[in-house]
């Protein structure tokens, strides 16, 4: 086991909404550079999880600590949330912007930088995620893989250093999912540490470091996705993967 | 031919034998799907109006009256005419520096108009002060200069003449003119107050709208120790202050009032936008105006010993403008809740803060779902500015009351009112139509 810092550090979270409880004490290290792919039943408080680790979520006990800053004492959590990218299922991109204002605006708001320098830093994201040709279309004219990928580019404008994945291809036609997950695979080849909630196993299988399997609010069994595959350990997890895995 | 009518029918080929001008030829359909709803409107309430304008000529007058026409020319006043004939005027209010084009008509004992003096060219320099001068007694086509911003006119009128009115006639100058028409009396005041009012009450609402959709939980992790200290601080603080209230039971009011205070805080907001709306929204707009017109302005009057005075017009406009305030917020509200939370949340975590993230992202795309239940607003506004004859002043519909009450015809009176409000409503219809097509998003 590496003894680096974790990048990002669970301990014991609580979340409820209410009277669900959502996350039951999860407790988990992510380390820099690691892929760690989130798999679990609906219900079982793994999106839940990936949004508190951006503060979309507040946590009702425990602490999570993000590159460093513990997120219940942030001084400025727009600032932390800069350094979080997060991708989701239903893409959230501006309508009302082209997809090249869509990567650009944020980077000019947050980050401060000049509309030109922001909009070739567009223009090379959307090189990198294969659609140049896209940059003034508005998102209605997109399909919806490219869409996603106007949304992972416009979450990769600001550098992160960490990026999230909820669900990133669930709402998207069969024939559009492999874009995507190609555009996943380059990022996690060059290193960058992603924590992603995804049912697609092929995907698991070529990049994923790690795999945590989520039932309940709670995580039920974490390894490697060979491991996990062939050999798991509980019967909960021996269970969900029977029911996805046809 | 039926083909005509069917949209995107295609040309028939040869396209040669019926209706060459429309087919064929060049290869080009008119796609006919019917006259527009507001063609049929705009007809129908155009014939009514020509046609009783053009048979009843007491329209024309009730109509000139309510738009507060003519608008090339200011009376200045009305002189009755002694027998010898001679009269004269000084010019009220002090004039602005610049040439002036003054004229007499005469009036007979009927009060017909039975002609009219020559002009009077009269030059006033700038900043000429208000003081009394020699009386100009007969017209001059060349400028006659005065050393005084209220000069005097004076002439003989012919025998037969009972009374004079006189003219300040800017016909040739189109800047004179266009400020004469906006503050005009009747459809130029009712457009002036309605246009002023809602761009008040929009910017009003949109204040009051975004504090409705603020959080509204109230915060109890506010640390209990520190909160506990601040109320114990408050009270001693009230105690040395106030020797009035060191009685048990006000100690206890002020103790729960800063607990209060303190619970609400976070809530703030949402709070006194929330009263602002329910209150200002329960109470009717002929009472909001009513009461700034005649308590909240003359006491403000009174309490700031006349040196802010802000009844009749300032009074109206603030009415209408806080009336309609309290429901644009409630529009803007509904606006802002129907955007996606999945917007707020893609902005947020790309690092944005809450005002970043409604100013660029949020409130953009929810002024285009606002704008049709704006433009009809404004056009509800723009009847409702008929409430402002209460209070004096003189639109649309108090120039039709006036008009009633010295010709003696209600119906020509009100059919020109109501002609003047719907022709004035079915325009702005257009226009808001207009720039709701403008501002869809493209794919929508």
């Amino acid at each position: 086991m590496d003894k680096k810092e974790p990048i990002i550090n669970l301990e014991d979270v609580h979340k409820h909404f209410g009277h669900v409880y959502a996350l039951r004490g999860v407790s988990v290290q992510i380390y820099p550079a690691e892929v760690v792919v989130v798999i679990g039943p609906s219900g079982s408080g793994k999106s839940t999880m990936l949004r508190c680790i951006n503060h979309l979520e507040a946590i009702d006990r425990g602490r999570i600590v993000v590159d460093g800053i513990p997120l219940d004492r942030a001084k400025n959590i727009n600032k932390v949330r800069a350094e979080v990218g997060m991708v989701f299922q239903l893409f959230n991109l501006f309508p009302h912007l082209t997809a090249l204002e869509n990567i650009a605006l944020a980077q000019r708001v947050v980050r401060g930088r000049k509309r030109q320098q922001a909009a070739q830093i567009a223009r090379d994201l959307l090189a990198k995620v294969g659609i140049p040709e896209k940059a003034g279309s508005y998102p209605s004219q997109l399909s919806g893989g490219q869409q996603q990928r106007v949304a992972i580019a416009r979450a990769l404008a600001m550098q992160p250093k960490i990026m999230l994945f909820d669900e990133p291809t669930s709402a998207l036609d069969p024939e559009m999912i492999k874009e995507v997950l190609d555009v996943m695979l380059d990022l996690a080849k060059e290193g960058m540490t992603m924590v992603v909630v995804s049912h697609e196993m092929g995907f698991a299988k070529a990049a994923a470091d790690r795999m945590i399997f989520m039932d309940e609010g709670l995580i039920v069994e974490e390894a490697t996705p060979e491991e996990l595959y062939n050999n798991p350990q509980h019967d909960r997890t021996k269970l969900f993967l029977s029911k996805i895995l046809h | 031919m039926a083909s005509d009518k069917v949209p995107g029918s295609l040309p028939p080929s040869t396209g040669v034998d019926v209706g060459a001008r429309r087919h064929g030829r060049l290869g080009m359909t008119v796609s006919w799907e019917g006259i527009p709803w507001w063609g049929i409107i705009i007809l129908i309430v155009g014939v009514i109006v020509g046609y009783s304008v053009l048979t009843n000529s007491y329209y024309l007058d009730a109509l000139y009256f309510i738009f507060d026409l003519p608008w090339n020319k200011n009376t200045l006043g009305t002189v009755d005419v002694p027998d010898s004939g001679e009269w004269s005027l000084t010019v009220q209010p002090p004039l602005r520096g610049g040439t002036y084009t003054f004229y007499a008509e005469y009036l007979d004992v009927e009060g017909e108009a039975v002609g009219r003096s020559d002009d009077y060219l009269v030059q006033v320099p700038r900043g000429a002060p208000a003081v009394e001068a020699e009386p100009i007694t007969t017209p001059s086509a060349t400028p006659v200069q005065v050393q005084t911003s209220t000069p005097t006119l004076a002439g003989v009128a012919p025998a037969g003449v009972q009374a004079v009115v006189i003219y300040d006639d800017f016909s040739g100058q189109p800047l004179r003119v266009l400020e004469r028409m906006w503050t005009a009396k009747g459809v130029f005041l009712t457009l002036r107050v309605t246009l002023i009012s809602f761009a008040a009450a929009l910017v009003l609402g949109l204040i009051f709208g975004i504090m409705r959709v603020s959080s509204r939980s109230p915060d109890l992790t506010i640390n209990l120790g520190r909160r506990l200290l601040f109320g114990l601080g408050l009270v001693a603080l009230i105690w040395l202050a106030i020797p009035d209230w060191r009685g048990l039971s006000s100690m206890l009011v002020v103790l729960i009032v800063t607990e209060a205070i303190m619970f609400l805080l976070p809530a703030m907001p949402y709070t006194l936008s929330t009263l602002y709306v329910e209150v200002v929204r329960g109470v009717p707009m002929l009472v909001i105006i009513l009461y700034m017109g005649f308590a909240l302005t003359p006491a403000l009057r009174v309490a700031t010993d006349g040196k802010v005075d802000l009844r009749g017009l300032p009074a109206a406009i603030i009415g209408l403008a806080f009336g309609y305030g309290a429901y644009l917020a409630e529009v803007y509200r509904a606006g802002i809740e129907s955007i996606p939370k999945g917007q707020m949340e893609a902005a947020r975590s790309l690092g944005m803060s809450y005002f970043q993230s409604m100013r660029y992202i949020i409130l953009p795309q929810a002024i285009r779902v606002v704008l049709p239940p704006l433009g009809n607003d404004f056009i509800s506004m723009l009847k409702d500015s008929s409430l402002i004859s209460v209070v004096a002043l003189p639109e649309v519909l108090q120039q039709g009351r006036l008009w009633i009450s010295r010709n003696f015809r209600a119906f020509e009176g009100f059919n020109s009112v109501a002609m003047v409000y719907l022709v004035m409503t079915l325009l702005l219809s257009l226009l808001v139509r207009f720039i709701e097509r403008r501002a869809r998003l493209p794919g929508r």
